[in-house]
């Protein structure tokens, strides 16, 4: 592991990186003295970067992590699509699973670009974490088309669309260690079966999303085996993207939606569920490409 | 063949035919029907599917994660053209298997079979014209209808009350 020091005697240079040479013996006037407290949270990240090393597309929370900037729109009659904010436009993506009134035949995802009043408005409700500066008011989902414009009301930041979620009181019981890190459980819809996890501000990492899977699913067995991706054409055909019962009746694994971004998927029996993590789809995959899956 | 998966073992001899190698079988029927497979993938997303749906000359899909669908589906399925046809074959495509079973046993435990295929299945008639896909984002894609407005509508109303 290197250290980042600052040399007041270095001339041509003031900032470089060098490897291997005793802390003590440096004359520095700013170096890390020791490694991110939060690496062992993300071992798929640099432990020097800044904003997840993706200044564009995160922000810095606190000085420890960075989080997205996308953020989740709630409409009315629309339910929850994404709000992925550009240079000068807003990307718009929605699909018939999240729908309200849940299901209809001929309903299809939509993607879509529209312009934003502008983009001043749209960093102040970012900034704001504003629920109310905006909002999109659509009439008709099926009629989006790329290019139309939209009246936009209200974004709610990541996670706190999931405010709304229908609150379960009596499924799920945790161990005392993983009801810690659990915000919430509930479903998107009264009728919806899959049950979402919302982890705590701050804890939402795949680390801790493995302790809740495993609560809930409970030991899987000696004979557990690694779920392994299967479709044949797809970049990850072989790759281990989670675990399972021998029977197969419980597993889990890694997946992404454009509703609720990475997460844990996991199965067990006909109860089904989903614990939110907040790294963007480069990072999950980025998790299975490493195989940090175990 | 000595099953792991919980619901082959359940169902074994129930089980009229067997076809290995499911991948290469998959490959030549989709070859032998112009099924156009899909080659945008997306590497996590769960709403990936095997077959270019929007390629097909008729396209339905719904989600079935709805409790109101627990006991309405079974109906839908009787009232579709899926019960025209006494055998379908059903992809298990992690086990790299595809099973023939009575499509009854089918509709009657339609749930446990998308569980145990992962949500991640191909399921097709014995003439080959009609085609379900199971996606893992709980979305059933189908060349042929089987969302019957009528059977939601009650289910909806009953819900009301």
């Amino acid at each position: 592991m290197g250290c980042l020091r600052l040399d007041p005697n270095y001339q041509k240079h003031t900032l470089k990186v060098v490897y291997k040479i005793p802390i003590l013996s440096q004359k520095v006037v700013q170096r890390f003295l020791s490694v991110d407290p939060l690496t062992r949270s993300y071992p798929h990240l640099s432990p020097f970067a800044f904003a997840e090393n993706n200044p564009i597309a995160n922000v810095d929370i606190d000085g420890l992590e960075g989080s997205s900037a996308v953020q989740k729109v709630y409409t009315q009659n629309y339910g929850p699509i994404i709000v992925q904010p550009a240079v000068d436009n807003l990307r718009v993506t929605s699909h018939p699973g999240y729908q309200p009134q849940i299901v209809k035949q001929y309903v299809r995802p939509v993607t879509a670009v529209f312009e934003v009043p502008s983009q001043e408005k749209l960093n102040n409700a970012i900034a704001k974490n504003s629920a109310e500066f905006l909002k999109i008011a659509l009439a008709d989902p099926q009629k989006l088309m790329a290019g139309d414009k939209l009246e936009i009301l209200g974004v709610v930041p990541f996670a706190k669309f999931f405010k709304g979620l229908k609150l379960i009181s009596k499924a799920f019981k945790y161990s005392d260690e993983v009801a810690e890190l659990v915000q919430e459980t509930g479903k998107i819809t009264e009728t919806s079966k899959e049950t979402i996890t919302l982890l705590k501000e701050g804890k939402r990492t795949f680390g801790n999303a493995r302790k809740v899977v495993d609560d809930v699913l409970g030991d899987l067995g000696d004979d557990a085996t690694d779920y392994i991706s299967n479709f044949e054409k797809g970049p990850f055909n072989g790759k281990v993207v989670g675990k399972q019962s021998a029977d197969g009746k419980r597993y889990w694994r890694i997946d992404w939606d454009p509703e609720k971004g990475a997460h844990i998927n996991w199965v067990n029996g006909k109860t089904k569920g989903a614990i939110l993590i907040d790294v963007d789809l480069e990072q999950a995959k980025r998790i299975v490409e490493n195989q940090i899956i175990n | 063949m000595q099953f792991k998966n919980w619901k082959l073992l359940e169902i074994q001899d129930n089980i009229i035919h067997i076809e290995y190698d499911a991948y290469q079988f998959k490959k030549a029927l989709f070859k032998k029907l112009n099924i156009l497979e899909n080659n945008q993938f997306n590497y996590l997303d769960r709403r990936e599917t095997e077959i270019s749906w929007r390629s097909m000359d008729q396209y339905f899909n719904f989600n079935f994660d709805n409790s109101i669908l627990d006991d309405k589906l079974e109906l839908m399925f009787k009232k579709s053209e899926l019960k025209t046809t006494n055998e379908v074959l059903v992809f298990y495509n992690h086990e790299n298997i595809a099973i023939e079973i009575n499509t009854n046993l089918l509709i009657s435990e339609w749930e446990d079979f998308f569980q145990s295929t992962k949500f991640n299945t191909i399921i097709i008639n014995r003439k080959h014209h009609l085609i379900m896909e199971v996606s893992r984002d709980y979305i059933l894609h189908s060349n042929f209808k089987i969302w019957n407005d009528d059977i939601y509508c009650t289910a909806t109303s009953t819900n009301k009350i």
